[in-house]
């Protein structure tokens, strides 16, 4: 057990924040929601009314698209794009989806490379990209959702203004919706870009997302 | 421990993650469908 916590502790760790980020998301909304209820003369709602309510729905969302869009973006655009001096960049002159014998796949797959790494054809190239297809596929599925839950909550809203609602179509290309996006996506670009940058003259001691702590300022592609 | 037992523990925080993600994803859908 001891073992098993050691060799997992990465995903263990953020598992466990991540379900009690979510846990303390849903209470803090739930309060929020209620100071509105009660500031507009409105019956309180219980904590499964706001579980099972839009606003909370489109909250989880958003964060979540934005988060999968800044990694799908990350994981593939630095396949082609580099940064002199950061760990996060590989090494100058390796841009590109590199050779098969860099790559270890096909006739140069190991013994214990992945099935489909040696199989050739389309389930190499399938597996080639599976990280960045399933990254994607959980940014539109997020995303998606944002705006159905974006939508619901948007016409609740106007639904007690005594205004009518609007259509899914119509919502797609409202500010609401582009408001709540991009306000999550602004905040990913930076910290993302910020990584790469500043990873370049400042250093973490120990960790894989830093260079070795005496490494050049110009070294590129080196992990800590 | 052998090694067999090792990618089984592999083998379940990935798709514990992958739980996560479909569950939440399924359950904000569900909810926001019920809303609309």
């Amino acid at each position: 057990m001891r073992r098993f916590v050691k060799e997992n502790s990465l995903s263990l760790f953020f598992g466990v924040l991540f379900l009690a980020a979510l846990a303390g998301q849903s209470v803090a909304g739930w309060h929020q929601v209620n100071d509105q209820q009660v500031g507009e003369s409105h019956d309180r709602i219980t904590y499964l009314q706001y579980l099972t309510s839009a606003d909370f729905a489109v909250d989880v969302t958003e964060n979540w698209q934005s988060e999968y869009l800044q990694f799908l973006l990350y994981i593939v655009v630095t396949v082609w794009l580099l940064q002199k001096g950061s760990p996060e960049s590989k090494e100058l002159g390796k841009s590109g989806l590199e050779s098969d014998r860099d790559q270890g796949v096909g006739a140069y797959a190991g013994d214990d490379s992945p099935r489909w790494a040696r199989a050739g054809g389309i389930r190499t190239t399938l597996y080639s990209w599976s990280l960045g297809l399933v990254m994607a596929a959980v940014f539109l599925a997020s995303w998606l959702v944002q705006s159905i839950g974006g939508w619901a909550a948007y016409n609740e809203t106007r639904i007690g203004q005594l205004r009518d609602p609007i259509s899914w179509p119509a919502y797609l290309v409202h500010a609401d919706f582009w408001a709540r996006t991009l306000q999550n996506w602004q905040s990913e670009f930076l910290a993302v870009g910020s990584m790469a940058v500043l990873a370049i003259y400042l250093r973490q001691r120990g960790s894989p997302e830093s260079k070795p702590v005496g490494a050049a300022h110009s070294s590129t592609g080196v992990e800590g | 421990m052998t090694a067999c037992c090792r990618v089984v523990e592999m083998r379940v925080v990935f798709v514990a993650y992958l739980l996560f993600i479909v569950a939440g994803l399924a359950w904000c859908l569900v909810v926001a469908l019920v809303h609309h």
